[in-house]
């Protein structure tokens, strides 16, 4: 039972096994999509390459080459391959266009070279041998690696007579092949490229005859000799050959089949590039002695022979494919040594679109390769074979180790690093729960407490002690004099308009001041009127009058309270121009203006005066803003806090006022004046030790501040 | 010692305690603090609701405009206006308070600017001249020196303090900046806003304290009910 080689291991395997046994390599090919390279197409016209192949046929007739074992190996076909075989390459009578796919193309071909050959077989002999090998009229040919294709390649297809060449010019050689080609192992070919390129040239199925031979198949001859080193010549019939390369074979034989006009067209350059290779190859190697190699870059290049193995039968320039052409037992095996890094299995063994992977170096180069230990490791099995520095193509075999943990060191630096710990120790924080902080007595806080205790310490010894310790005022304001002499020209039972515009929170200023100017006033019998634009000034005027009514209760208090006078500015404005109409109720809803401290008044210039107690410096703005122009000679008193007198002196100095009580100082000038003590008395002492502890602490805490902005440009300097 | 009931003492102890409430802020923010600022805001806020409805919104709006005649019908606009005002606290209602938010507004406006303009503008421009007005030098040079000076030191700081507030700079390679005679200007008016803000704040400060001493004082009053 015929073996098969592995194409991977090299290695012999059944042959009916598809894997193979030692690398689980698959030995029967899979239809794939081989890539088609124009450039290495088959010429697609054989009638243009009739004459050249004519030619050729001449040429190659006469060199009487032996042919090769492979070539005897590659005719085992069986019949239904051959019947299926309807046609080869397209364009022509002789290999018709076929629609094969690329993808089935290999097959297609591999069967049809296989018909081709048993037809050749049958003619020639009607037995098949298929233990014998085909007999070398080269005698110096090696049958070894012939005979190893033979084994892998053709299977058995021993031919009819049908298919028996009718002509007897046939050449011996080609009559051989049946013999040999039936020795082979049955089953398919563990060399598709091998089949490829069988069936590439010629399906076996056919007459063979003159008619039919190709042309280059009739100018196939073995050789007489082969050739030494010294007289090794590019066989004419090689010469003449086209440039098929053995990676392009199955292209060339899938686009061959392929109908497709893209193909042809293809196929025409390739052919014509392969005839200039051709040409140049065989000029240089008709110089150079054999074996002589050349660089791979220079493939199909012109002026770049190729060497050729002159022991390979002749075969049409047109369809030896390129693997068919170098393949030469002597060549390989002298290639080899010279080569050094071809590798174990040799080029014959590995079938062409094996080949056609490989780098160009590792196909035609044969010199051995510059600094080749430096590239790596050789490959030495497998398709790979010859190539350095590559993964091996077979894990399986060796120790297949796990891979070496290698510890990953980050390269970080110290600021990343602690930026690491940060973040860390940040997320990490998240997830606790954290105690609350207690508080604490910052500075600030000290301070304020203790700017507090002051205060009300000192302001607490003299409401306690008693007694007056801060003397009295000697110099009065300079708006006192005005503000009296104002209040004097009032005349007495006028009605009087009092605004209670503060907030409760400053009443006790406000109080304090106005006491003695609305005693004054009551004291002369003023009707007071009560309103304000502030909600809560009608209660507090309201108790303020009910305090100074106890004060005095042998004088009978008359007021009216307008109550509250919505509106803000508007009201203000309203209550200008029409006092009866913006306040026409009081506050329990009696009519306002049939009161008794308002009869006879019906404008605001019917007031005597209008007195305005206010907190606020815009809302005293509003009054008189609003009102100056209505009252033309009544004049506007204003009792205010301290804090707006600077907005409301400028009205007493332009004479839009014409009387000003400030604060709790002008509430004891009055009082003063009048000797009348009130609660600007009682207030008098606390106010003014108060005054001093807070001028004291202003000043210390000035000098303090001098003396740190100094020592802190001093230590800058330093 | 039995005190008598009466009204005072409740209020004077709810002072009282309301008062030392308040001063409890000195050691920080704190509960009792909390308790009588919002005591505060919520019973000045219910006042003031009080105060509205019984001194503006009954006697002026709703009454004329349920027993009054036919001539009251007016009113429905100011009640329609302050109804649209309401709408103003739903965003897709908003629109709907314009009219009464516009009228509000532009009244306020003209109103305040009038009053501005004829009541204050006008008046103490006419106050800062006059002071230039002096009087004879017959009747003393020291006074009328001294009022001079008075009015040159008050046009100075009315002019310096306008030129402190004057913002428009030309654009220099080193940047915007103003003129340089400004800038003096501004440098002197700087002098006389800050006696200005100083004054105030010693103003706001003898307020705070003339309260202050008012509230020591009736604590000590009242704890010497007790005493």
């Amino acid at each position: 039972m015929a073996d098969q080689r592995c194409p991977m291991c090299g290695k012999l395997n059944p042959e009916e096994q598809e894997i193979c046994l030692f690398c689980e390599a698959r030995l029967k090919p899979l239809i794939a999509n081989i890539p088609s390279y124009p450039e290495f197409d088959p010429p697609v016209e054989k009638k243009t390459d009739q004459p050249a192949d004519q030619t050729g046929q001449k040429d190659m007739g006469a060199s009487k080459k032996p042919i090769s074992s492979w070539l005897m190996s590659l005719g085992n076909k069986s019949e239904e391959e051959q019947d299926a075989k309807a046609g080869t390459f397209g364009g022509n009578d002789e290999y018709p266009a076929s629609d094969f796919s690329p993808a089935s193309a290999v097959n297609e071909t591999d069967r049809e070279f296989r018909e081709w050959l048993a037809g050749l077989r049958n003619q020639t002999s009607p037995e098949v041998r298929p233990e014998t090998p085909i007999s070398n009229e080269n005698e110096n040919t090696p049958i070894e690696p012939e005979q190893e294709i033979r084994a892998s390649s053709i299977p058995e297809q021993p031919l009819t007579p049908a298919q028996k060449p009718e002509d007897e010019s046939i050449p011996e050689w080609l009559s051989r092949l049946g013999g040999d080609s039936t020795d082979q192992g049955g089953g398919e070919s563990s060399t598709p490229v091998s089949e490829i390129a069988v069936t590439e040239e010629r399906p076996l199925t056919e007459n063979i005859s003159n008619e039919n031979i190709p042309p280059w198949l009739q100018v196939l001859e073995p050789k007489a000799e082969i050739p030494t080193d010294e007289e090794e010549q590019l066989p004419e019939w090689l010469s003449q050959l086209p440039s098929i390369p053995a990676v392009e074979s199955t292209s060339e034989s899938s686009s061959g089949f392929n109908a497709n006009t893209e193909t042809n067209n293809r196929e025409r350059q390739a052919e014509a590039e392969n005839i200039d290779w051709l040409a140049q190859l065989k000029s240089s190697l008709g110089e150079k002695p054999r074996g002589e190699l050349q660089d791979a870059s220079s493939i199909g290049s012109e002026g770049t022979p190729i060497p050729v193995d002159e022991t390979e039968s002749t075969l049409p320039a047109t369809e030896l494919p390129d693997w068919l052409s170098n393949l030469h037992p002597e060549q390989s095996e002298k290639t080899s040594p010279e080569a050094g890094d071809q590798g174990n299995l040799r080029a014959t063994d590995l079938p062409s679109w094996v080949q056609a992977l490989r780098p160009i170096d590792s196909v035609i180069t044969y010199s051995a390769p510059a600094e080749s230990d430096e590239r790596g490791e050789e490959e030495t099995s497998g398709p790979l074979a010859g190539l350095q520095g590559v993964l091996p193509s077979t894990p399986w075999v060796g120790n297949i180790r796990k891979p070496q943990a290698e510890a990953v060191k980050l390269q970080v630096n110290n600021n990343q690093q602690r930026y690491a710990a940060q973040l860390e120790k940040m997320v990490r924080g998240e997830g606790q729960a954290q105690a609350k902080k207690t508080q604490e007595l910052n500075p600030s806080r000290i301070l304020r407490l203790a700017i507090s205790v002051i205060l009300i310490a000192v302001v607490l010894i003299p409401i306690v002690l008693g007694g007056s310790t801060i003397p009295e005022l000697n110099l009065y304001p300079s708006e006192w004099v005005m503000t009296n002499q104002t209040i004097n020209e009032i005349p007495a039972g006028a009605p009087l308009l009092l605004v209670f515009d503060y907030d409760p929170a400053l009443a006790s200023e406000l109080e304090a001041a106005a006491a003695p100017v609305i005693q004054h006033l009551v004291f002369q019998g003023a009707r007071l009127a009560l309103i304000s634009t502030n909600p809560t000034g009608p209660a507090l005027g309201e108790q303020f009058l009910q305090a100074t009514q106890n004060a005095f209760p042998e004088k009978d208090l008359i007021y009216t309270n307008l109550g509250y006078l919505a509106g803000g500015p508007v009201g203000i404005t309203a209550f200008a121009n029409e006092p009866t109409e913006a306040a026409e109720f009081t506050v329990r809803g009696d009519q306002a203006w049939q009161t008794p401290s308002l009869r006879g008044v019906s404008l605001l210039s019917d007031f005597g005066a209008v007195i305005i107690l206010t907190d606020n410096a815009d809302t005293g703005r509003l009054w008189i803003e609003q009102t100056r122009n209505k009252i033309s000679d009544t004049p506007i008193v204003m009792i205010i806090s301290a804090q707006a007198e600077p907005m409301i002196r400028p009205y007493l100095d332009s004479g839009q006022i014409q009387g000003l009580v400030t604060g709790l100082v002008g509430g004891k000038v009055y009082e003063q004046a009048y000797a009348t003590p009130g609660k600007a008395r009682l207030y008098w002492d606390s106010f003014g030790f108060g005054i001093l502890a807070v001028e004291i602490m202003i000043v210390v805490g000035g000098l303090w501040g001098v003396i740190h902005y100094v020592r802190g440009r001093t230590k800058v300097r330093i | 010692m039995t005190l008598p009931f009466s009204w005072d003492l409740v209020t004077g102890l709810i002072s009282f305690l309301l008062t030392l409430m308040i001063l409890s802020y000195l050691i920080g923010d704190n509960p009792a603090f909390r308790i009588a600022i919002y005591l505060f805001i919520g019973v000045s806020a219910g006042y003031v609701a009080a105060i509205a409805w019984n001194q503006v919104l009954k006697p002026r709006l709703f009454l004329p405009l349920i027993q009054g005649g036919w001539t009251n019908l007016l009113l429905l606009v100011p009640l329609i206006l302050g109804l649209l005002m309401f709408a103003k606290l739903s965003p897709r209602l908003a629109r709907l308070g314009n009219p009464s938010l516009a009228l509000i507004v532009g009244v306020g406006a003209a109103v305040a600017v009038g009053g501005a303009v004829l009541g204050t503008l006008f008046p103490q421009t006419e106050a800062a001249a006059s002071r230039f007005a002096l009087p004879l030098i017959a009747e003393g040079w020291p006074k009328w020196l001294g009022l001079l000076v008075e009015a040159l030191i008050m046009l100075l700081g009315t002019i310096s303090t306008l030129a402190f507030f004057h913002f428009s700079a030309k654009s220099t390679p080193r940047g915007p900046q103003r003129g340089k005679i400004i800038d003096i200007l501004a440098g002197v008016g700087q002098v006389f806003v800050a006696i200005t803000f100083g004054v105030l704040s010693a103003g706001a400060f003898a307020a705070a304290m003339t309260a202050l001493i008012e509230r020591m004082y009736f604590l000590v009053n009242f704890l010497g009910i007790f005493g």
